[in-house]
């Protein structure tokens, strides 16, 4: 009895004490019940736009395609073994723990033997060049003359491929040295692993065009995580727009995923048609929480290509890889009606100092949230303590000025005078929040359009700064901050404050220009931030909100001539901690404010889901604003987006009526009137506040798609967001999710 | 590797083609691959929210080969799956497939009526099938043999529609006489919906001179669909009027013009009408015809959920969600209404009704504040609850004059009955200070410093010269005869004639009231208008001259010019007096608008040609040969100016692409 006792009275005092503690705390939001409030359809909870079900699977314990068999161990860091072989210098990464085995290259032996319980059915199969092309550590193509041409390391016998091992204090790695004969192009390559991942570099330096034939481009280990078929169930994690999937679906109508980092590059005639990659990174993942990989292409990204082939396609192989784009051809416009061309060949490769880092993961940290984490803590590895704020910010851009032609000169349109800012951010103070991210557009002299790069002076037709300044001191060091907006790296076609010299030129030498803007070039646009910040901080305003540099930056074939990698490094040399920046991709993820983040993929039909992956990588270091509320056309489900993915509500306004916007540059603002929009900020403001209130600044540790439409997403103190998207309510023991709604359930 | 090759070149191309641009500004984030877009102020389009998302490719277990039709019945979706030369129904909430009939040569058009029979249009077999709810074989109708289809009439039915009292309505390849009514029995009745022919200037003019042309042969519908009072409506390969909805005497009540060429149409369950066009451009229209929205796209090889490769055919479900057929992937696409949507067409439903609901129109406002639907129904809604005042702006931001009119007439009514004491007290002193006026100009005129500030000779001449410019009203012939033979008039003033004529017409611009306005102000350009006008003018009097020379003219080039800007003085006098008449008048008495508008130009004209007369001296014959002349030459020397330009263009390009590829090669 009193060994009974023993076990029992401390277990009941435990639990006296422990089970209130863990007792959840549910902060129930029922949906906008307006009568408009409709819930996304089946198909459309089944579409691309949403986070599918994950589909159960078996455990992957290894990779059947891949073997240890003559290749040397070499090291062993932070629980992955790494080995690798001489004779085509390829390598092995074995996680120690669960013997999962990462290979640069695979096993396509199964596909001698008929009989061999790797084959399966309807398998396409390798004939002998693809079965050698396979063995190479690298795809090459090149030019000859005009026409594309491909090679790799066993193309011909007489290239060559030395690999020399070596040792250095924090590693264990390999140079190559490679020569190939057919394109008489030569270039070495060195790996590195150690305690930060595996490490590629290939510098610029190392390449060598011996013969007439000229590089395009050079893509390092393609095979590098490689599964077939649907032996290992898992996905691709691209940054597409806000973030993507592509699962391993067998599907050869799926074709061929390629899109360039950072969008495609105007110096090079090149337009993005749809989300661009918005980040430097890519991940797989081999059986969901059980093994991943992630990509970061820490050097070269912007002439950077992602491509995916899903099995089917070419091979039986799911395999995805980086290419690094040297040259490419290009269309020379001979005359200005653009009627007569020629083809040409880009003259100088672009120099491009590749680099690549792959870090393996396990268990719970292996999906695409553990991906997204694992990149933040690379990116922002030297920065001080994560974001903190007090409640949830709000980010409200203000019109000031815009102009339309007039009799004899273009008139003023006045949006919102200073007064009109005043009595706008005192409204918001006193009824929605005072943590505010304000942005005062068009304040310059002329107006919003055709005025940049002038930012010298506010437009006397705003009024009296001093009263704004007067008014400010009042919350000067309280949460409400103001930014002027501009755009120091476009110049209006036909204004001032810039040269020729400034304006970015294409590889046809065409000014690059669109919609009566030239881009300038990262030097000038430094420049003119410089400036910029001075007028401002003359002005009492606290700082800068930057537009297009976020996510625009293109090569220059001027005579400055800088690649598109320089330009990100001019851009990233004038970003600052205290500015803010429109849709930033990763590049320009340096200021606090992120503003106007993706909400949506490309959703191109090769992906299968869309995902929050930019908002989980920032969500402890940076401040991310969703899309303005204004433009939503299904309220209630982007706001419950914005929730699920973390981001902080966003507003266009102005004191007049967008109606006065006819016949402007901004007559796409269909609506900003705030009297008109006071009651939704506040409604919407306060939505969205009850959910991410709970968890400000606080790290996703895990999220996962409960049903159809229903996800959970946890943060790093416990507390877990359900958010329904659908139609239909959703419940699981005492938690009941109402439709079109959300419950947060937090850990006391 | 020629693949992987090709695979790679293809990814470079698409990479680097040059194509439209996605939006970079924040602003324009958009939750669809397309922008929406919808009527605003004076007709133009203005962006709005999203009316309809990409929600996906509808999940079917069988796979369409280059489908061309469908439609809805109950729960299911019955598809023309011509490429496998079949017809196939799905569940529309499972996607489960059925095959409902194999072995057909190419059905392109199907249809189902209310009982569940399926008709069948094989355009090889040139037939139309007809089977009951079980796929039996009820009917073939082929050719019909009655005299009035005429012998030489083709039969090769591509889409095929019911009617009340189980009418057929048969689109056919090449029926250039319309739709092929067919009763039940598949007797022939009639042509329908045939599209109308219109002459070319050209053939207008060979017509003229009795030159026989290619005769204008009508366009053949491409498809057809009956909305649920029966009305039928086309689509045709035209210009413009591309979709026409027919009452039952096949004539026209509403058509709709289109830039892109629709290809299909629909009308939903509350008589909303969608096309869908070659280029992926989905139109929807009110009941009215006014269009709503226009969003979509082509897919340029991404295969982004939204865009398409060869849409063929749209319908609506229950929920007013929209299935898109496209024939170049075999998919259907799903695009689920927004809200957004779902608030313009609950209103547009209560409009339909009767039900004037102000809140919700002001709801869709605050939303889109350019919406011009949302404007106009807010201003038919206050005018009804006679708050005209409220009713006028809205009119005025819809850009509806007829409503405006209405409206500030009641409001003009109202007012006069207000203040029509008013308006005869000022009347009456405006008639006082006038005749203080005349009886002090008399005074002032005998007093002898003035009536030496008046003799003076700038004066005088100035005193001379006005009095011309009021002489030419009453005495135009005396007028010409003293500027040709007294020399009266001077440069100067016509000069200052011809500027008064550019601020007069400026004057009229800006201040003519919104019911008369014919010119957007905020599109308006004084430059182009001063060349314009300045330049139309000097042209008149060049050519006039030079054709005066030729054809024994007396007037030297001074008389044209100084009679001309005389001839102008109606135009001065009449134009600031109809621009402010316009702020007083509505579309009640556009009469008396007209008639003075009308006048001015007559009246200028006519003195322009006694100006051509008298100072040339003509008569009547060579007087119409010097206008006629004086017109073709004017019209020469803009086509001439227009040519220089061109060519010199078109030179500067030439030399320019030579120096650039020297460059370039060199």
């Amino acid at each position: 009895m009193v060994k009974f006792l023993k076990w029992v009275v401390p277990v009941v005092a435990t639990s006296i004490i422990i089970i209130p503690t863990i007792q959840p705390s549910i902060h129930q939001q029922d949906g906008v019940n307006t009568s408009f409030s409709q819930a996304p359809s089946r198909s459309a909870l089944k579409s691309n736009r949403y986070t599918q079900i994950e589909p159960s699977s078996l455990p992957v314990t290894a990779n059947p395609f891949a073997s240890l068999e003559g290749y040397q161990y070499r090291d062993t860091f932070e629980g992955y073994a790494f080995y690798d072989k001489e004779s085509d210098a390829s390598f092995r990464i074995v996680d120690v723990s669960t013997g999962y085995l990462w290979a640069s290259s695979v096993d396509y032996d199964y596909f001698l033997d008929t009989d061999s319980p790797l084959a399966d059915q309807d398998d396409l199969g390798l004939n002998l060049f693809w079965q050698n092309k396979l063995r190479s550590p690298f795809f090459l193509s090149y030019y000859q003359n005009l026409n594309l041409r491909e090679e790799h390391a066993f193309e011909n016998t007489r290239s060559s491929l030395t690999m020399t091992r070596t040792t250095l204090n924090n590693g264990v790695g390999f140079n190559v040295d490679v020569s190939l004969f057919l394109s008489k192009i030569n270039f070495s390559f060195s790996v590195l692993f150690n305690s930060d991942g595996l490490h590629i570099d290939l510098p610029f330096s190392s390449i060598e065009e011996v013969g007439d034939f000229k590089l395009s481009t050079i893509s390092l280990y393609p095979m590098l995580g490689a599964t077939k078929r649907l032996r290992t169930p898992g996905y691709v994690v691209i940054p597409d727009g806000v973030g993507a999937l592509i699962r391993y679906t067998d599907d050869p109508d799926i074709g061929v995923y390629s899109k360039r980092f950072y969008g495609n590059d105007e110096g090079l005639n090149a337009y993005t048609l749809d989300q661009p990659l918005f980040a430097n990174m890519y991940g797989l993942v081999h059986g969901h929480q059980q093994h991943a990989m992630l990509a970061l292409i820490n050097n070269g990204a912007a002439h950077a290509i992602f491509n995916h082939f899903g099995s089917q396609v070419f091979l039986d192989f799911n395999f995805s890889y980086v290419s690094f784009n040297y040259r490419t051809t290009y269309r020379q416009f001979l005359n200005q009606a653009k009627t007569s061309s020629v083809n040409l060949l880009q003259k100088d490769a672009t120099p491009i100092n590749l680099g690549l880092t792959y870090q393996f993961l396990s268990g719970n940290e292996a999906d695409y949230v553990g991906l997204a984490n694992r990149f933040a803590a690379m990116r922002f590895q030297h920065e001080a303590d994560p974001i903190t704020l007090s409640s949830v910010p709000l980010h409200v851009d203000v019109l000031a000025l815009e102009t339309k032609p007039g009799l004899f000169n273009r008139e003023k349109i006045v949006m919102t005078d200073i007064d009109g800012l005043i009595e706008i951010v005192e409204d918001l103070r006193s009824n929605v929040t005072d943590q505010l991210m304000l942005n005062y557009l068009g304040w310059q002299q002329g107006g919003y359009s055709y005025t940049s790069p002038q930012y010298q002076q506010v437009d006397a037709a705003l009024g009296n700064l001093r009263d704004w300044q007067d008014y400010q001191q009042s919350f000067s060091n309280d949460n409400t901050v103001l930014h002027f907006t501009a755009d120091p790296y476009r110049a209006f076609v036909r204004g001032r404050g810039y040269q020729t010299n400034d304006i970015i030129q294409t590889i046809g030498l065409e000014f690059l220009n669109q919609h009566d803007y030239y881009y300038l070039n990262s030097q000038a646009g430094g420049k003119i931030t410089d400036e910029l910040r001075t007028t401002v901080s003359a002005l009492g305003i606290q700082g800068i909100s930057l537009e297009t540099i976020g996510h625009h930056a293109s090569s220059d074939f001027s005579r400055l001539g800088l690649s598109k990698e320089a330009m990100i490094e001019g851009i990233q040399d004038t970003l600052q901690v205290n500015d803010a920046v429109y849709q930033p991709m990763s590049y320009a993820w340096q200021p606090q404010y992120l503003l106007d983040l993706p909400m949506y993929s490309s959703e191109q039909a090769r992906l299968t889901d869309t995902i929050p992956l930019l908002p989980i990588m920032i969500s402890e270091h940076r401040i991310g604003f969703g899309r303005a509320g204004n433009f939503f056309s299904n309220t209630t489900n982007e706001l419950l987006r914005m929730i699920d993915y973390g981001l902080y509500p966003a507003f266009f306004v102005s004191e007049a009526s967008a109606y006065q916007l006819l016949d402007t540059a901004s007559e796409h603002i269909f609506t900003s009137r705030y009297q008109d929009w006071q009651p939704e900020i506040k409604r919407q403001y306060e939505f969205i506040s009850d959910a991410l209130v709970h968890v400000l600044g606080q790290r996703v540790v895990a999220r996962t798609v409960l049903d159809l439409g229903v996800v959970a997403v946890t943060y790093e103190l416990g507390t877990t967001i359900y958010i329904n998207y659908s139609g239909v309510p959703y419940e699981q023991g005492t938690l009941m999710v109402n439709p079109m709604s959300y419950v947060v359930w937090s850990v006391k | 590797m020629k693949t992987l090759i090709l695979v790679s070149l293809l990814s470079l191309i698409g990479l680097t083609s040059s194509q439209q641009l996605i939006p970079v500004k924040a602003l324009t984030q958009q939750s669809a691959p397309y922008v929406t877009y919808t009527i605003g102020p004076n007709g133009r389009y203005v962006q709005t929210q999203t009316a309809y998302e990409p929600a996906g490719y509808f999940d079917m277990d069988l796979t369409l080969n280059l489908p061309e039709d469908m439609i809805q019945f109950g729960d299911d979706i019955y598809v023309a799956d011509t490429g496998n030369k079949r017809v196939v129904k799905f569940n529309m909430d499972t996607g489960v497939g059925t095959i409902l009939l194999e072995g057909l040569s190419q059905p392109t058009g199907i249809h189902v009526n209310d009982l569940g029979e399926l008709y069948v249009a094989d355009k090889i077999d040139r037939v139309i099938y007809h089977y009951d709810a079980e796929m039996t074989l009820l009917q073939t109708y082929g050719r019909p043999n009655q005299a009035i289809f005429g012998s030489d009439s083709p039969f090769v039915p591509v889409k095929v529609t019911t009617g009340p009292r189980g009418i057929l309505y048969v689109v056919g390849e090449g029926s250039t006489a319309g739709l092929m009514q067919l009763n039940s029995v598949g007797e022939f009745i009639g042509f329908f919906g045939t599209n109308t022919t219109t002459f070319s200037w050209l053939q207008t003019v060979s017509n003229f001179f009795g030159i026989n042309r290619a005769i204008n042969i009508p366009t053949s519908p491409t498809n057809v669909a009956l909305d649920e009072k029966g009305s039928v409506f086309t689509v045709s390969n035209l210009t413009n009027q591309q979709v026409k909805k027919f009452n039952i005497a096949s004539q026209t009540i509403l058509s709709m013009s289109q830039s892109d060429q629709p290809v299909s149409v629909h009308i939903n369950n509350f008589g909303n009408i969608f096309t869908i066009s070659q280029n992926g451009i989905i139109t929807e229209y009110d009941s009215y015809g006014n269009m709503i929205f226009e969003f979509g796209g082509l897919d340029t090889g991404n295969r982004i959920s939204g865009l398409y490769v060869n849409p063929i055919d749209m319908l609506t479900d229950e929920e007013q969600n929209l299935w898109v057929l496209d024939k170049g992937t075999g998919n259907i696409q799903l695009l689920q209404r927004s809200e957004f949507a779902s608030l313009v067409h609950e209103g547009l439903i209560n409009f339909k009704e009767g039900i004037y609901d102000l809140d919700q129109w002001e709801n869709v406002l605050r939303m889109n504040s350019l919406f011009a639907l949302a404007n106009a129904s807010l201003a038919r809604g206050y005018y009804r609850v006679q708050a005209y005042q409220e009713a006028l702006g809205y009119y005025a931001i819809a850009f509806d004059r007829e409503g405006f009119s209405e409206a500030f007439w009641q409001l003009r009514y109202t007012w006069l009955e207000l203040n029509l004491a008013t308006v005869l007290l000022i009347v009456i002193i405006g008639f006082a200070a006038l005749k203080l006026w005349q009886w002090s100009q008399a005074r002032l005129l005998s007093v002898p410093s003035v009536q030496n500030f008046l003799q003076k000779p700038l004066m005088v001449k100035m005193n001379d010269d006005l009095r011309l410019t009021r002489h030419v009203i009453g005495h135009p012939l005396d007028t010409y005869q003293d500027i040709k033979h007294l020399k009266k008039s001077s440069w100067l003033t016509a000069t200052m004639l011809y500027l008064t004529v550019l601020v007069a017409s400026v004057f009229e611009i800006y201040t003519t009231g919104f019911i008369f306005q014919t010119v957007n102000l905020n599109q308006f350009h004084l430059l182009i208008h001063v060349v314009t006008l300045l330049g139309g003018i000097a042209i008149f009097i060049f050519s006039n001259y030079l054709v005066a020379t030729i054809t024994n003219g007396e007037g030297f080039f001074k008389d044209v010019y100084v009679s001309t800007a005389h001839a102008l003085i109606p135009y001065i006098i009449l134009t600031p007096i109809l621009a402010i008449m316009s702020n007083g008048l509505t579309y009640n008495e556009l009469i008396v608008y007209q008639l003075l508008d009308g006048l001015r130009f007559v009246w200028s004209g006519a003195l322009i040609v006694l100006m051509i007369k008298e100072v040339h001296n003509y008569d009547v014959k060579a007087l119409l040969k010097n206008i006629f002349l004086t017109l073709f030459t004017m019209v020469m020397l803009v086509l001439i100016g227009f040519l220089m330009y061109v060519l010199t263009a078109q030179l500067w390009n030439y030399v320019e692409s030579i120096i650039q590829e020297v460059i370039l090669r060199g």
